[in-house]
């Protein structure tokens, strides 16, 4: 089949072409204050994924790995109305359903570990019960990534089993390549559905590539080495059988409960249902929350499972790193770094977990032994 | 596809003071179709709302045996429960469920000897399977019901769970408050839970088959826990003994993460679990 491939300085006619067959598209943005010094390094913190319209194609930035915030509010929005109540003087109480506002939508620019989410959180939104908003989004939703050039030492996706220019959660990769130009791979049957977006590679610049799925970066390109920062074979036996340890106070001692690592994460996906307005009219919401909050557990008797800091620090890491793969089979996990980038404290889920894999391994091998 | 945050409506047919802060609401579901469709096992829980407020998880209260209403009994507590009891019959409240597993009384109780164990608000979920069993009466053995609470005033459904022992219904019955909270007027037993369970598994006569039986308990954690201990040492088999786990909850459907303990929702894979289960559960309740 005939490669494809996309020349970045035709970015906008891409996004123009694929808003005109109907899409919504979202994008990775550079935030207005940034963009006032154009010498200064621009901030990471300054790109978030928005939704974009041809004003916006210029901001479209493609140099943050991973973006300060990712692309989970376009399939689990931070707050969203999803049952409207009514009661009128006199009258009885009318609910009624508010059906996911979501218009099909090309998402440019992801990268591997946001994407990588996708899959993972397939699984809870579509166990026992489908979630009809989560899975209406996906749907709707087609994901075009890129592989990240650069990554920081807070990257570990390939120690989860990810990769830098891993597809697990896309409909196409686009691969950087040497000459300015990118490799277009589409995925599966939904990434044919934007193979009308891109141009074929007459020029044969980008070398055809036979297995788009391995995550191997190979030689064509210009994919980052993210190297590997521990070993995850023995996490989750560790955690398993160390809950009482001590590490889990030490890890968990400059954690001020904020809550901002899991709002961060890709595959953190804790709701809250609270009902805003009066009896007589009021919406009710489902908003994103934080197992990291001392009321997220707390019974209405006082009683609290996990009353302080510690237990609720390892709760979100054996959850990641055991529970929810003994549930679904996979890590709750992409090694975005992102938890590790915003923590105000300086607390790394990275360096803690690092901490447990070798914990792991040493236990391993005096099983082994 | 549905919107499984969408209540039923229901409406407050009848409301019940059990003490000076504990009311029941009997509710009718107002569609036809929801009443057809809304079938519960003793055990199973539902999120009642009061709009504008948001959603408390409940226990069914009623067994199956007593249907054509819903049947809640809450403890005034938190916004919730504060804005459910301003509410007056002909009023409507939103129901979603019946969530969670049951109490596996066809497979599990029929044919042994139940004690039951209720603690405070904590008789609600055990009264709802007391009155199952009580409803078919032959299928089972022996039936020991045990209610406790701080005081006389904090006791739900007292006078009810007394009258059950002259029903004709073959159960014994014991209630008890704590010690030194108890009026000169207190006809009944004074002393914990776990000390009165003891007592009365001990002299009953004829003997509770214990290493057969099954034991339900609920009650506060504090009371559970010191509860335990006594049904095992008594020889009651930690598969056979049974609790319902109240853990905070939103969505019901094992989606939010909120009541998960260890890898297990609550609301899917409970609030129904045995001793034996809860052990191998990280001690995270």
């Amino acid at each position: 089949m005939t490669p494809l491939t996309l020349k970045i300085d035709r970015l906008g006619d891409l996004l123009a072409k694929m808003a005109a067959a109907g899409f919504r598209i979202v994008a990775p943005v550079a935030s207005a204050e940034s963009d006032t010094s154009a010498t200064a390094p621009r901030p990471r913190q300054a790109v978030r994924f928005a939704v974009v319209g041809p004003q916006d194609y210029a901001r479209v930035d493609l140099t943050a790995t991973p973006a300060a915030e990712g692309i989970k509010r376009f399939f689990l929005p931070q707050s969203e109305a999803v049952v409207r109540m009514r009661q009128n003087e006199g009258q009885s109480a009318q609910v009624s359903d508010i059906s996911p506002d979501a218009p099909p939508t090309i998402i440019f620019g992801a990268r591997p570990c946001d994407a990588a989410a996708l899959p993972v959180l397939d699984r809870v939104f579509s166990w026992d019960s489908d979630d009809r908003s989560w899975s209406h989004r996906r749907q709707q939703t087609l994901v075009i990534t890129i592989a990240c050039q650069s990554s920081d030492a807070a990257c570990f996706c390939t120690s989860i089993g990810g990769a830098p220019d891993s597809t697990a959660g896309s409909d196409a990769l686009l691969v950087p390549q040497d000459d300015g130009t990118m490799q277009v791979r589409l995925v599966g049957e939904r990434g044919e559905k934007l193979r009308q977006f891109f141009d074929a590679d007459d020029a044969g610049s980008a070398a055809p590539r036979e297995d788009a799925t391995t995550g191997d970066s190979g030689k064509a390109g210009q994919v980052t080495v993210v190297p590997p920062r521990f070993d995850i074979s023995g996490v989750r036996s560790w955690i398993e059988n160390n809950f009482d340890d001590k590490l889990w106070d030490q890890a968990a001692l400059a954690c001020l409960g904020c809550g901002a690592c899991t709002y961060g994460c890709p595959t953190c996906h804790c709701f809250d249902l609270v009902d805003e307005g009066t009896e007589q009219s009021s919406l009710r919401r489902r908003n994103w929350d934080s197992c990291q909050f001392r009321n997220f557990t707390e019974h209405a008797s006082g009683h609290n499972p996990r009353p302080w800091q510690t237990q609720r620090y390892r709760q979100r890491i054996a959850h990641k790193f055991a529970y929810f793969p003994e549930r679904f089979g996979t890590t709750l996990c992409t090694g975005c770094g992102r938890c590790v980038r915003v923590c105000p404290a300086g607390v790394s889920l990275l360096e803690i977990v690092g901490r447990i894999a070798a914990k792991g391994k040493i236990e391993e091998g005096r099983a082994d032994g | 596809m549905d919107n499984h945050y969408l209540p039923m409506m229901a409406e407050i047919r009848e409301i019940v003071d059990q003490t000076h802060d504990v009311r029941t609401l009997r509710l009718r579901l107002k569609s036809a179709d929801d009443i057809e469709s809304f079938r519960w096992q003793a055990g199973q829980f539902g999120l009642f709302s009061a709009f504008g407020e948001g959603e408390s998880t409940f226990c069914i209260g009623n067994p199956p045996t007593r249907p054509g209403h819903i049947e809640i009994t809450f403890k005034q507590a938190g916004r919730v429960t504060s804005a459910l009891r301003q509410l007056d019959v002909g009023d409507t409240i939103g129901v979603r469920g019946p969530y969670g597993n049951a109490f596996p009384i066809d497979d599990v109780f029929r044919g042994r000897d139940v004690v039951f164990v209720g603690g405070g608000i904590g008789i609600a979920p055990v009264r709802a399977v007391y009155l199952n069993c009580l409803d078919r009466r032959d299928e089972f053995g022996r039936l020991m019901i045990i209610g406790g609470a701080r005081t006389a005033d904090d006791f739900p459904f007292l006078d009810e769970t007394c009258a059950l022992a002259g029903a004709g219904h073959e159960v014994t019955v014991g209630v008890t408050i704590d010690p030194g909270r108890e009026s000169s007027n207190w006809p009944h037993r004074v002393g914990l839970v776990p000390d009165v369970l003891r007592e009365m598994v001990e002299q009953a006569s004829p003997a509770v088959n214990t290493a057969e039986a099954v034991a339900i308990v609920c009650g506060p954690p504090v009371m559970i826990k010191f509860t335990l201990p006594v049904l095992h040492s008594l020889g009651f088999a930690d598969e056979r003994v049974y609790t319902t786990l109240e853990n905070r909850m939103k969505c019901g459907i094992g989606k939010c993460g909120r009541c998960n303990v260890g890898s297990r929702y609550v609301c899917k894979d409970g609030p129904v679990f045995t001793a034996a289960e809860l052990h191998r559960l990280p001690n995270d309740l």
